[in-house]
């Protein structure tokens, strides 16, 4: 078995998702294709599942020219997709997910019994008879899922395995299994490509390696020859000094002070804040990173302890008050929760703190806007003006304006959430740039992020949670990925 | 390619597996990690599983049973809700919704709704009506009195397939909402429905009726060994029909699966677009039916104003049932129940004396309660 794709290019639009594109993949090798979020691998995955066509290019199975009109083609010539994100169907059973599409029928009724074989001997070869055909897929945990789908793309004959991120929520001891499960399928001849950032996780996992930059072939090679500090160059493109610009800052005074708050029993977060400090939260998802930050702005509860702002009474406070006291929140989710896409990026900026525009409940519109356009010259936003649609824009210039948001309403305690998921690596240069100037000006910073070398280059101390617990927060440089993962990863059994 | 087990891939026939045994790492025995419960009694889950169904239901049926209670303590002095007669005229009562709310069932599942189903019944009234005004006179003598209103009904319950594949067809072909479709085809339908009949009700000459018309919904059925009205084995006959189609048939998981999650069907290879239609369309001869029965219960009348707001009473049912608006849940035997308490809620007031605009106060609380303590129920598992 041997997949190759020759010199694929795909627009859309204007937009050069990928360019002359190279990946081959022969039975019994698992190669990793590592990259940016944007550089290229979701497209990449897209075509090989039937999703959409590429504009140029050759794609062939076992020298057989390979080009599926859709995803049913693309699985029964043997090629299948595990998506980062799961995709079943969370009210079907196991064996009717397992089967969705492919059922066996006689007078289109389902032979019930032929489906519970199938899918009893799949789950059997997987090792994990312990799932009942019969539950539905709504309860079980994520690790579990995942197998599911890992048998769906079996009784579909797979021989080609694209797995897109897959431990991404997975819990550490999950995902070792699943690295053993993906072994054993490539020592039985499988072809797998393996799409992941983590660069650890894929040398434990992968021989070979391709790393695509901006829709383009960046680097190829074996990963064993081939030195970290190589591949990060080539999944980045520039100078790491580059894109982390250093701003020179002082720490100040404590602001932000979450000593006795915990999402565990057993676990007090330890953590204060000060002024002109950037803090960062390592941890797989799931972790409670996100909950700590909706919990420190009041959207989720405190579970026990008090956030406590300097200057404020000690209480726990809902978003409103929390905008009050200079507390900002970026949600790791623009689409849906940060950002109201259908509306103009004035609105967007300023909706947090519009009284500051209003005079008897009426809006002061010319000012607004200018302070709009104000802010989104200092962040680069890149749009027609400050009226259009902040759904038209890129991703990047997106979350810009969700930051914009928080320096709009004078914010001088930032909790960012993911702040540069999927976004190119200009304006993550350029958001970078703006965390450490709104803390070299004495805001605190606290950054929720899963892009470790994100952390160690703008962070000055890192926080690693796992399953709700936050272990001491260390000044960056003691830290090394290693360490991270490996303390994140400890306590999830 | 038929499916097969993973066998292929893994080079070897499921059984004998001596050879896996000797790969078995000790992670594998372990498994992976299940929620809470099942991890610890796995017999239970699997109980759990199959029996899935009949926990969904509980809720609602022991709801049902309270509501009855209820109603028989209240009416003790009379005693005249607890009877076999009133239980008779209930299921009658039960019969127009309920076979609309089957329909409508297999419409939410897959994630979509319609409103039109009270224009689509009166539509039907009026087309039934029409066709046997027209169609009796013509008929042979020996053709005369019967005929003409079967071919009549007939004919009502595919205008209703008709009226819902169009609906499915806009759903798919325009991708606009279900929502707005339905809210225009409920206008259409309706001004239709008084379009053909001038505005006024169209009467069938009694000797077209036929001597099985009058039995279809009595509430005394004849003769005595059905036990209960005609119509109510036609609504237990549909139900029975889309409980397989729903939990046996192939077309039946594509309706869950299109309203749990649209997209994975879609990647599974499955037509979105064309399960959209058929489920339409299925529910559609439904809300003919719906239609028809309701042309009966009217005695023989076409009346396009009948029916009005009935679309609200029945996705009320399906959703006190167990159905849920954003889809992939709903079960035929939750449905039914759901159509049951709504008429016992309906017959029982009437018989506690309990008057008109508290009956429509206490309908509404009783829906809102059912859903949000159903939501309760389902959060705590």
């Amino acid at each position: 078995m041997r997949l190759e794709m020759r010199d694929v290019s795909k627009s859309f639009g204007p937009t050069r998702a990928l360019e002359g594109v190279s990946l081959a993949v022969d039975g019994g090798e698992i190669r990793a294709l590592i990259g940016e979020n944007g550089a290229g691998k979701s497209t990449l995955m897209k075509i090989l599942s039937g999703a959409i066509r590429p504009d140029t290019g050759t794609i062939t199975l076992d020298g057989e020219p390979f080009a599926p009109s859709g995803p049913r083609q693309a699985r029964d010539r043997g090629v299948a997709m595990i998506y980062q994100e799961i995709a079943l169907a969370p009210d079907l059973t196991v064996e009717a997910n397992i089967m969705l599409g492919r059922e066996l029928s006689t007078y289109g009724l389902v032979r019930g019994r032929a489906h519970r074989r199938i899918v009893r001997e799949t789950l059997e070869l997987l090792d994990h008879p312990d799932i009942h055909p019969a539950i539905k897929v709504r309860s079980l945990s994520i690790g579990a899922q995942q197998l599911v789908e890992i048998a769906r793309a079996l009784t579909a004959n797979a021989r080609v395995l694209v797995l897109d991120e897959p431990t991404s929520s997975l819990t550490g001891r999950d995902a070792e299994r699943l690295f053993q499960l993906v072994e054993r399928l490539r020592d039985r001849g499988m072809a797998i490509v393996y799409i992941s950032h983590f660069l650890e996780e894929s040398r434990r996992i992968a021989q070979t390696f391709t790393v695509l930059r901006d829709g383009k072939n960046a680097a190829d090679g074996l990963l064993a020859q081939t030195s970290e500090e190589a591949i990060i160059a080539a999944m980045v493109g520039r100078d790491l000094n580059e894109l982390f610009p250093q701003v020179p800052r002082t720490i100040g005074e404590p602001i932000l002070d979450l000593r006795d708050v915990a999402l565990h029993p057993e676990s007090q977060s330890g953590l204060v804040l000060h002024r002109g400090e950037v803090v960062g939260l390592a941890g797989l998802v799931g972790a409670g990173r996100t909950s700590l930050l909706r919990a420190i702005y009041g959207l989720d509860p405190v579970r026990t302890g008090v956030v406590r702002v300097a200057g404020y009474p000690a209480r726990n406070a809902g978003p409103a008050e929390r905008i009050r006291q200079g507390v900002g929140f970026a949600s790791e989710d623009r689409k849906t929760e940060g950002l109201a896409l259908s509306r103009s990026i004035e609105d967007n900026i300023t909706l947090s703190a519009l009284d500051r525009h209003s005079q008897r409940g009426f809006l002061r519109l010319g000012q607004r806007r200018a302070e709009a356009a104000e802010l989104m010259r200092k962040l680069a936003v890149k749009a027609r003006g400050p009226r259009e649609r902040v759904g038209n824009l890129s991703g990047g210039n997106q979350q810009k304006v969700a930051l914009a948001r928080l320096l709009h309403q004078h914010a001088h305690v930032f909790l960012l959430d993911e702040p540069t998921r999927g976004i190119d690596v200009g304006s993550k240069a350029e958001i970078y740039r703006m965390i450490g100037e709104q803390a070299a000006q004495g805001a605190a910073i606290l950054i929720a992020s899963s892009y470790l070398p994100e952390l160690f280059g703008v962070c000055d101390r890192i926080a690693v949670m796992s399953r709700g617990r936050i272990f001491p927060a260390r000044p960056t440089h003691e830290w090394t990925e290693h360490k991270v993962m490996e303390l994140a990863t400890q306590l999830s059994s | 390619m038929p499916p097969a087990p993973a066998s292929h891939i893994l080079g070897q026939t499921p059984r004998p597996r001596s050879d896996v045994t000797t790969t078995r790492q000790p992670f594998l025995r372990q498994g992976v990690r299940v929620t809470g419960s099942e991890a610890k009694l796995p017999a239970q889950a699997a109980l759990r599983g199959t029996l899935g169904w009949v926990w969904t239901v509980l809720g609602p049926f022991l709801g049902l049973i309270l509501i009855t209670g209820l109603f028989a303590y209240l009416t003790r002095e009379t005693g005249s809700f607890l009877t076999l007669y009133n239980w008779r005229i209930i299921a009658v009562q039960t019969v127009v919704v309920g076979v609309a709310a089957l329909g409508m069932t297999l419409i939410m599942i897959s994630g979509a709704i319609d409103l039109s189903v009270g224009s689509t019944i009166a539509l039907v009234t009026v087309v039934v009506a029409l066709i046997v005004k027209r169609l009796d006179p013509a008929m042979p003598l020996a053709l005369k009195g019967g005929f003409a209103l079967a071919l009549a009904m007939c004919s009502g319950v595919l205008l209703g397939g008709v009226c819902g594949a169009i609906n499915g067809a806009l759903t798919a072909g325009l991708k606009v909402v279900p929502f707005i479709i339905t809210l225009g085809s409920y206008k259409v339908y309706r001004g239709l429905a008084k379009w053909l009949s001038s505005s006024t009700t169209v009467y069938v000459p009694s000797d077209a009726k036929a001597w099985w018309f009058s039995r279809i919904l009595a509430a005394e059925p004849e003769p005595r060994w059905l036990l209960v009205a005609p119509g109510v084995w036609v609504l237990a006959l549909l139900a029975l029909v889309l409980a397989i189609v729903l939990r046996q048939s192939v077309f039946g998981r594509y309706i869950y699966a299109v309203g749990s999650n649209e997209a994975t069907a879609r990647l599974c290879g499955v037509s979105v677009p064309r399960v959209r239609v058929w489920v339409y369309a299925i529910a559609g001869l439904a809300t003919g039916l719906a239609g028809v029965l309701q042309f009966a219960y009217l005695s023989a009348t076409g009346d396009s104003t009948t029916a009005d707001g009935l679309e609200l009473q029945v996705i009320a049912a399906v959703v006190i049932g167990g159905g849920s608006l954003s889809g992939g849940e709903g079960s035929v035997l939750g449905t039914l129940i759901g159509c049951l308490i709504m008429s016992v809620l309906n017959n029982g007031c009437v018989h506690a004396r309990i008057p008109n605009p508290a009956q429509d106060v206490i309908i509404g609380v009783i829906i809102v309660a059912a859903v949000t303590l159903d939501r309760i129920r389902r959060g705590s598992r």
